[in-house]
């Protein structure tokens, strides 16, 4: 495969930006509990492992560039292993953006706008419009973003800049170290975890310029998304004891309901929040819809990733509607948050330093 | 073409979904809702029971309905709709909401509200039960304003007004439009309220309403301890209380008073001042005993009763020294009043928190070893025009 400039910087910019503010913010409630006015600790942390997850995706890509992702572990590591790799990666990718992000997005969805409504519907509808550009290809979901940018960035200031009218820095003090024993939480990690849309730079490797420095936008994404997740998850706790924050489901999402927006007709911040997570949601399950269709294509040696997106988009709606605890459903987000470190960043790291100087892509 | 062919076919199956997204199947009706404008808590007759009324909107012509175990009437108001209130008691506040519903033949929806009356007896007697279903229900507002009511809050709920024909609404008006710097009708929203009550560091505290028969009145400033009423703040008490408000100075007014031995006061015994700004510092100055300091510099325009002689500098500079003391003598009563309540609405234990959050602890039982420093710095300016030419 050739290089092919396809995705344009600013394109590039928004899928990962977009991609790792995601659900992040709202995906761990339990992190807010655990970590009261500490939580800047926990974002600093975050802030560690994303740039250090970003820099070795950025390696990883350059070594990427020259075919589809799943396919350098086969040459690495053999037929079969290479094979298992690369099932175990597209099958993460799926499950982190097309059932993961969307759960928790109908639940915000279900629990803030529309509690009469079977979230079966938003379901399908986000589903089939994400299909649909994952289905045109990767160039197609790009667009998608940049055409929702614009409209997320008033939006993302906006419920960002709101409830900080009424916020107080000092309700953080004492600066301190917090107790240790949230570490030994794994929603603690799911959290820190969080910031991964990095992930998608190997997988679009094929589709991007290297002589267009490929890493620019990206850092710059991942900044943009470290900013506005830290706010989001550290305005709660700069409004609200810590004793209020317990009784709060989505701190995150209900201290924009603080604030009413005076100069536009709306009751608060909440109306444009919505807004905003569900366009985010449709970039994001698009993007990791068409990776997973074209990782499992490549595995199965389909000619192409087309059919299979409606197919993956089918299963995860049934995954969606299939009845699950809350405990289950947090067990299993920081078992997909593990295994996307380790099948995205520890294991192709691993094989590119045990495996360097030789070439692992044709 | 055929590609062009199936795009559009693959639009026109997902354009159905939008349709869903309306909640055609399970929808509720705007005219089968009960748009509630605001929500009364009162003590039931029962003990450990509440009482919820809710004032709910309705088109003119509408009727009320009237189902067993509720109680309610109606008030009549502008443009044609009027408010139908309709109370109902029980052991939770979602119990007696249930009860509410049978009575209207509607869905109740709270998302409308904009505020929360409690009444004085429940407010005593202690409300974080009741409160922990408005902070939960995902319909109910939780920028609503919180007032306490002399009385019953069903009497507020159903009282009407030659301004916008309901007490309630006048009510929302103040706080959001009419006068907000004002310390009475600084009021504080749900969510802050709730924080408050929940925080062991700082107590909740909100305006004192009355219903009078054409007019609503705010009268006091009503601080909690902990979940109970502890008491009102009045006339200087609660100016006093403005001060340490944001933005709550601008119509404050100190008076210079003679010492209790100089009788009534009578003409030029008095000066009335308007705050123009006020920087309040307050700083912890020994965690052992507990000790603060309050230091407030302000800046003041004479609006009344400086006495016009030979002189007018040197007299400004005694009513400025007065009033410093005046001040000063307001800050400490309530200090010392707020002590006796055991409530601190002010935040003196999140100061101490800010340091140390051992130091915040246990401090509903009281601040016996606090001792609080109160100094005044003011800044007299005699005329309300400016420096300009004629000044």
């Amino acid at each position: 495969m050739t290089f092919t400039y396809r995705i344009s910087q600013w394109q590039l910019f928004v899928v990962v930006a977009l991609t790792s503010i995601s659900l992040t913010p709202f995906g761990s409630p339990a992190v807010h509990h655990d970590f009261g006015r500490h939580i800047w600790v926990a974002n600093l942390v975050q802030w560690l492992v994303t740039g250090a997850g970003g820099l070795l995706a950025l390696a990883l890509a350059r070594r990427f560039a020259a075919g589809p992702a799943g396919r350098f572990s086969v040459r690495a590591v053999g037929p079969v292993l290479g094979w298992v790799y690369g099932f175990l990666l597209a099958t993460y990718v799926f499950l982190w953006g097309p059932v993961g992000t969307l759960d928790t997005m109908l639940q915000l969805l279900e629990v803030m706008e529309l509690p009469e409504t079977s979230p079966a519907y938003p379901a399908a509808l986000t589903l089939g419009i994400s299909s649909f550009a994952a289905y045109l290809g990767p160039e197609v979901v790009a667009r998608f973003a940049e055409a929702f940018s614009w409209f997320l960035l008033i939006g993302l200031v906006m419920i960002l800049v709101i409830p900080l009218a009424e916020a107080s820095l000092g309700a953080l003090l004492p600066v301190d170290l917090p107790d240790p024993a949230p570490f030994y939480n794994g929603t603690t990690w799911a959290y820190v975890l969080g910031i991964r849309g990095f992930f998608l730079v190997p997988l679009y490797a094929a589709y991007l310029d290297y002589r267009r420095r490929v890493h620019r936008p990206v850092l710059a994404g991942l900044l943009a998304a470290l900013v506005v997740v830290g706010v989001i998850t550290t305005t709660p706790h700069l409004l609200f004891s810590d004793a209020a924050l317990k009784t709060l489901q989505y701190p995150g999402l209900e201290t924009m309901a603080t604030s009413p927006i005076t100069i536009l007709p709306v009751e608060s911040a909440l109306f444009v929040t919505v807004l905003i997570w569900h366009g985010i949601g449709f970039v994001v399950v698009a993007a990791t819809l068409y990776v997973a269709a074209a990782l499992f294509a490549d595995l199965f040696r389909l000619p192409h990733h087309r059919w299979l997106v409606p197919v993956l988009a089918g299963l995860a709606f049934v995954i969606l509607r299939l009845p699950l605890q809350t405990q289950v459903r947090e067990t299993l987000m920081v078992g997909w948050s593990l295994l996307g470190y380790v099948v995205g960043l520890v294991f192709p790291a691993a094989i590119l330093l045990l495996r360097r100087g030789k070439r692992v892509n044709p | 073409m055929k590609a062009g062919r199936s795009r559009v076919a693959l639009a026109l199956l997902l354009v159905p979904g939008l349709l869903a997204l309306t909640g055609c199947r399970d929808r509720v009706d705007l005219n089968d809702r009960a748009i509630v404008m605001a929500v009364g808590l009162d003590a039931a007759d029962e003990p450990g029971r509440v009482e919820v009324s809710m004032a709910i909107a309705a088109p003119a012509g509408a009727t009320g309905g009237g189902g067993a175990g509720n109680a309610g009437g109606g008030a009549g108001g502008a443009g044609g709709w009027r408010l139908i209130v309709r109370s109902s008691a029980g052991r939770t506040v979602e119990e007696a909401t249930l009860g509410i519903n049978p009575g209207i033949g509607r869905r109740v929806y709270t998302g409308s509200s904009a505020l929360l009356a409690i009444g004085e007896d429940l407010a005593r007697q202690g409300i974080r039960p009741w409160l922990d279903y408005f902070i939960r229900a995902s319909d109910f507002p939780m920028k609503v304003w919180v007032v306490v009511t002399r009385g019953r809050a069903r009497d507020l709920m159903a009282a009407t007004s030659d301004e916008s024909g309901f007490q309630v609404l006048d009510l929302q008006d103040a706080f959001e439009q009419v006068e907000p710097r004002q310390a009475l009708t600084h009021n504080l929203r749900f969510w802050r309220f709730y924080d408050y009550l929940v925080a062991p560091h700082r107590d909740p505290w909100c305006a004192y309403v009355a219903a009078l028969e054409r007019n609503h009145l705010i009268e006091a400033v009503a601080v909690f301890s902990g979940d109970r009423l502890a008491g009102l703040l009045r006339d200087e008490e609660a100016a006093a209380f403005g001060l340490f408000l944001p933005g709550a100075f601008m119509s404050n007014v100190f008076v210079a008073r003679p010492g209790p031995d100089a009788g009534e006061p009578g003409p030029g015994d008095s000066v009335a001042i308007r705050l123009k700004s006020v920087r309040k510092a307050v700083r912890v100055t020994s965690v052992a005993p507990r000790r603060l300091a309050i230091n407030l510099r302000a800046e003041a325009i004479v609006t009344e009763g400086l006495p016009v002689t030979e002189s007018p500098r040197a007299e400004a500079e005694i009513w400025q020294a007065k009033v410093t003391r005046a001040m000063e003598e307001s800050v400490r009563r309530l200090v010392d009043r707020l002590r006796d309540w055991r409530a601190d609405p002010l935040g003196f234990a999140e100061t101490f928190r800010r340091i140390d959050p051992r130091l915040a602890e246990g401090w509903h039982d009281g601040w016996p070893d606090l001792e609080v420093d109160v100094t005044v710095e003011l800044l007299f300016r005699t005329g309300l025009r400016g420096r300009g030419i004629g000044w």
